[in-house]
């Protein structure tokens, strides 16, 4: 069998399709131009056979789709990216091929490249140099499609990687080492751009300890996480590459730029997006975090209490986002950029009202992710 | 019973969706519009708050409950959605509707063509919510979205005017403290999910189920954080006076009446607890206390209006805090409503206040007798300007914080950045 459709590749499948639909119908027109269609569609189609292979090597060949476009001739070569995908795609290789070779230390070295792969696609700190230079440079909806896919959480899932053991463990400490070192650097960072991938590296994080605790309620919160960022980081990166597209000021701001003055409602869903991410209450990420929290004190009283301090540092930080883009000056001296416009409000509405009904009715949302959170701790933590 | 229980905090609740849905679908509701679906919201509160007190007083019930409905459960995770008034709750309920709805007729007038007119009522509507959820439930978990919301709209309406730089930072600061602060509350919730299963209140309060001591004592602890934060009581009382910048109406609301006493009635909430933890008593005590006199040295020596009331009013949130400690519930209590309903006036006359100052003035024929001459009797003159120069440093707080939590915070964070640099350099050469 080829592909899988089992509730896990649904889920993720799912969750990235929603991220797609936001990034692609946020992107500004020269992203949707012909030239940019097939780096697009590598990363998407990548993502997708990486999501639903039945076996890891056409999950590794879904990572080299996705990794094709950065050293085709003619595409968009950004270099972070490029080793990002392709350096993740050789150790996810060299993992797979020494765990096939069977000899137990070859096993043992094969597992170690595998999370290593997966800790530096998922751009776990501190393998998030890549993200901070393709920050700098690549264009922003195709960094979250790269980012916000959580590929190296389910790499670690599908693999069985994700079980008991030491190496567990090891993981565990590094997310969480990694989340509160990207929440500080997100509480000093003045440029939005970095300000969202040091929010982004702290908030994947918390996806993978939730599923790496190995309880109902930390997978359960790992999912509706999961969701969560695709939706809301997907909010949060797209609505950045709109005003990036209005204005210039919004790369290295200069105090608070205020464009909540002009774009009040691009603001205003910014910040339902924002609020989700943070789990503010009224939000999905409001549950999602707390069965987080539950499940990370499962697994030990300092991960909850380390979560929780990494929570603390990273809404401050998407707040203090948020105030420097949207609030500051006055009306005269801000750049007169448009208002959300039809298509703009087309792709965020939905999206933040999935995350506020999901926050009103938590219970679909659990009930939706039920078969998926059984299947991963039935069959993949098991293993 | 249960729908005029559910009112209460729904009434406000369905306002706010209600308005930002209008808005959302890209029409800014007038303002006449606005104010009317915020008087109604706030007459329905007010009636139902009263219904309920009847009911309550009445029949001589100590509590009146919505039924248990659990609104997530996932494993051993229970959110239980359950609201509840007794008699140390509904007269704070009771004043939340009346004052939400008298501030919001003063609003009316004082925000009136501002830019922000529907931002303000937008966020007025959502923190009566949230504080009725505070004061009406049941469990933890409730109480906790409740809290939070009524730090977001604390945070919104401290930016109001964020056209200025300055407000947009004291908002950003707040949202810290607030942070920090709550963090104390979402231990405790997290402690009861995992040792308990529930956060129901009453199971820790009522005595029925044993709770070890050193259950007792984390909880007492994680939730005083929670209450002095919120409070601004201890090394929390920073916050306070930044939270001036908002319209003098959210002043009055939060500051003066209602958000600030929260932290007080979450002590009232769990007192069995705080009694059976004499070590966490004391610390309320004494966090009180201290914060009592050092507000009291700040407020004398504050220039502006508006933060000498603030000061004014964490001096006797301290106080309370200590009769808390103390096991005073019923005086607190009754401290709490009376000061919230005296501090509440005293902000919304603040833009007045020198007007009535030279009313006064000149109805005493211009001879107002001097105030405070006793201390210069009682305290020698070094100890004097010792105490001054600490009130104008506010205490030492800000400094403290700054010395303690932000600059090495900041330090730590700049390190890693540096490594980043160098790491960076290291792969492009």
């Amino acid at each position: 069998m080829i592909w899988t459709i089992d509730p896990l590749a649904l889920t993720a499948t799912g969750a990235f399709a929603l991220l797609v639909a936001i990034t692609l119908g946020l992107s500004p027109a020269k992203h949707r131009r012909p030239g940019h269609a097939l780096t697009y569609g590598l990363v998407i189609a990548g993502t997708v056979v990486g999501y639903l292979a039945a076996s890891p090597w056409l999950l590794l060949a879904g990572w080299a789709i996705t990794a094709a476009p950065f050293f085709l001739p003619g595409s968009e070569r950004i270099p972070a990216l490029r080793t990002a995908t392709g350096l993740s795609a050789v150790l996810l290789a060299a993992g797979l091929a020494a765990r096939a070779i069977g000899s137990p230390a070859l096993d043992t070295a094969g597992m170690g490249l595998i999370v290593l792969a997966a800790l530096l696609r998922q751009g776990a700190v501190p393998f998030h140099t890549w993200a901070l230079r393709a920050g700098d440079t690549a264009p922003l909806p195709l960094l979250s499609l790269v980012l916000n896919a959580q590929a190296g959480a389910y790499l670690l899932l599908r693999t069985g990687l994700a079980g008991a053991g030491a190496g567990t463990t090891v993981i565990i400490a590094i997310a969480v080492a990694g989340a509160i070192v990207a929440a500080l650097r997100a509480l000093t960072s003045t440029q939005p751009r970095r300000t969202l991938i040091f929010v982004h590296v702290s908030q994947s994080a918390w996806v993978l300890s939730g599923i790496l605790s190995r309880t109902e309620e930390g997978v359960t919160g790992a999912i509706l996480h999961w969701w969560v960022l695709a939706l809301g980081m997907g909010v949060l990166f797209g609505v950045l590459a709109a005003l990036q597209q209005r204005t210039t000021e919004v790369e290295s701001p200069n105090g608070y730029l205020g464009f909540g003055f002009h774009a009040p409602r691009l603001a205003g869903l910014y910040g339902l997006a924002a609020l989700a991410v943070i789990g503010a209450p009224g939000t999905l990420g409001f549950i999602s975090t707390d069965l987080l929290f539950d499940g990370a004190l499962a697994s030990s009283p300092w991960l909850g209490a380390a979560l929780l301090a990494e929570a603390a540092m990273s809404a401050i930080a998407t707040a203090r986002l948020f105030a420097r883009i949207f609030l500051g000056r006055r009306g005269a001296d801000v750049p007169a950029i448009p208002e959300a416009h039809r298509r703009e409000r087309w792709v965020l509405t939905p999206a933040v009202v999935l995350l506020v009904v999901g926050g009103v009715a938590p219970q679909l949302a659990v009930d939706m992710g039920t078969r998926a959170v059984s299947h991963i701790l039935a069959s993949v933590l098991n293993q | 019973m249960t729908p005029l229980l559910l009112l209460i905090p729904a009434a406000p609740a369905v306002t706010f969706v209600g308005l930002l849905l209008w808005w959302l679908l890209g029409d800014t509701p007038s303002e006449r519009s606005i104010s009317r679906l915020s008087t109604l919201a706030a007459t329905v509160g007010v009636v139902a708050a009263a219904w309920v007190g009847w009911t309550l007083f009445q029949t001589g019930a100590a509590e009146l409950r919505t039924p248990e409905l659990d609104w997530v459960t996932v494993g051993r995770y229970h959110f239980e959605l359950e609201l509840l008034v007794d008699r140390v709750s509904w007269p704070l309920v009771m004043l939340t509707s009346i004052l939400v709805g008298l501030i919001g007729v003063f609003s009316v007038r004082y925000v009136h063509r501002e830019r922000g007119f529907f931002r303000f009522f937008l966020a007025l509507n959502l923190f009566a919510a949230g504080a009725q959820l505070v004061l009406t439930a049941a469990s933890f978990d409730l109480m906790c979205a409740g809290w939070e919301l009524v730090g977001l709209t604390s945070v919104l309406l401290v930016a109001f005017f964020h056209e200025r730089e300055q407000p947009v930072r004291n908002a950003l600061q707040v949202f810290a403290f607030y942070r920090a602060a709550d963090l104390g509350l979402l231990a405790a919730i997290l402690m009861l999910h995992r040792v308990f299963d529930t956060t129901v209140i009453a199971y820790v309060t009522s005595g029925d189920h044993a709770v070890p001591e050193r259950i007792t004592l984390s909880l007492a602890l994680l939730l005083l954080l929670a209450a002095a934060g919120k409070s601004a009581q201890g090394p929390f009382s920073a916050w306070l006076p930044r939270a001036m910048e908002g319209p003098t109406p959210s002043s009055a609301i939060f500051y003066g009446a209602i958000s600030v006493h929260l932290g007080a009635y979450v002590l009232l909430r769990i007192e069995p607890v705080l009694q059976a933890a004499p070590l966490a008593a004391w610390v309320t005590i004494l966090i009180g206390a201290g914060t009592a006199i050092v507000a009291t040295l700040v407020h004398r020596a504050t220039s502006d209006a508006k933060s000498s009331i603030a000061y004014s009013g964490m001096t006797q949130l301290g106080l309370i805090f200590v009769e808390v400690g103390a096991g005073w519930t019923t005086l607190a209590l009754a401290h709490i409503v009376g000061h919230a309903i005296v501090r509440a006036v005293q902000f919304l006359r603040a833009p007045s206040m020198l007007h009535d100052f030279h009313r006064v003035h000149a109805a005493a024929g211009g001879h107002l007798p001097e105030t405070g001459t006793h201390f210069d009797r009682m305290v020698p003159a070094w100890l004097q300007r010792r105490l001054y120069r600490a009130a104008l440093e506010r205490g030492y707080s800000d400094i403290l914080v700054d010395r303690m939590i932000v600059t090495p915070l900041t330090r730590l964070s700049r390190w890693f950045e540096a490594l980043e640099t160098r790491r960076r350099g290291r792969v492009n050469a």
